[in-house]
């Protein structure tokens, strides 16, 4: 019983914390962002199972993550609403080779990361050779570029 | 699904709205962070200044530290330090309750006691000491095995009947899970 209430914490701590962290906070932008996951996933684990290291305490913590993601996915189709609540919703975050100053200092974002993608995805060398800059639900920032 | 919105020529669920309500509540989480932070460094999660309790049996004699927040299945002490006076012929004689005793673990003793005695709603240690003029202590290594309030007391055995006032210490633990 107790390894399905600790999954059960566990998933809905994580996905608060998460959320309130913002989207780009645990994007993997750099290496550390990569450690710090993999730090919390350590000690997300010991909550998790306890001190129980039967094969059932992690099979019953497996089922729970799985099962709650899937449920909540199930839900999520059902309802705009919890979907936008729970994955956020993408933001443009430059028009035609213009930043949007206000809103990507919302998110946290600067020109260079703009640049940062534009080269990495587009192999393009300046903002005005952007269309459009979107911050996408997952934390990435995709680039349209300018056509012509 | 709603359907995307057109933006220029972009097909996309863009909500303006939403994104700066996201933003302020996520403004909002970040200084709920920071309190909850705060907060356990001040120890309202476990250890920490705001987490040691020290409670006074009314005649002196015995004196309990504990602490006020615990947590579950994590190592928690309780110290009793005793008076001179409290010392009787052939040792000390210290109940804790059993209310109390049911939902910890015991984890060590120090010392270990000479010896201990069911007596209905208590358990009685005795440890033998000698009457030296100096307080005494004994700590108590204990592990949480209840989530809650867990409410608890100690005293010194056979106190009420002699003074006419009972050497007995209420004490209550909050556990976290």
């Amino acid at each position: 019983m107790d390894a399905v209430l600790r999954s059960a914490a566990i998933y809905l701590f994580l996905l608060l914390i998460f959320r309130l962290s913002g989207k780009r906070t645990l994007a993997q932008i750099t290496t550390f962002d990569m450690i710090l996951l993999l730090i919390i996933s350590e000690v997300t684990q010991q909550a998790m199972i306890g001190d129980d290291f039967s094969v059932t305490q992690a099979l019953l913590a497996i089922t729970t993550l799985v099962g709650l993601d899937v449920g909540l996915s199930l839900w999520k189709q059902r309802s705009p609403k919890l979907e936008r609540l729970i994955d956020s919703v993408p933001v443009l975050i430059l028009e035609h080779g213009r930043p949007i100053p206000e809103r990507m200092k919302q998110l946290r974002i600067d020109e260079s990361d703009i640049l940062d993608a534009a080269r990495e995805l587009q192999g393009l060398e300046r903002l005005e050779q952007i269309k459009y800059a979107v911050l996408e639900r997952s934390g990435n920032i995709s680039i349209i570029p300018q056509e012509g | 699904m709603t359907r995307p919105h057109r933006v220029g020529d972009l097909e996309i669920r863009q909500d303006l709205e939403f994104h700066r309500r996201e933003v302020r509540a996520e403004n909002v989480g970040w200084a709920v962070m920071l309190l909850i932070l705060l907060a356990a460094l001040l120890g309202l999660f476990g250890s920490g200044p705001l987490s040691k309790a020290t409670a006074q049996a009314a005649g002196g004699g015995l004196t309990v530290k504990y602490n006020r927040f615990a947590r579950y299945l994590a190592p928690a002490e309780l110290t009793l330090t005793f008076s001179p006076d409290s010392i009787q012929e052939g040792g000390l004689h210290v109940w804790l309750s059993r209310e109390f005793l049911q939902h910890v673990q015991i984890q060590q003793i120090t010392p270990e006691p000479d010896s201990v005695q069911l007596e209905g709603q208590r358990l009685t240690y005795t440890f033998k000491a000698l009457k030296t003029g100096q307080p005494q202590q004994v700590v108590f290594q204990l592990e949480m095995q209840a989530i809650g309030t867990l409410k608890g007391a100690a005293g010194l055995a056979g106190t009420s009947a002699q003074a006419g006032q009972a050497e007995e210490v209420q004490f209550s633990s909050f556990i976290y899970p």
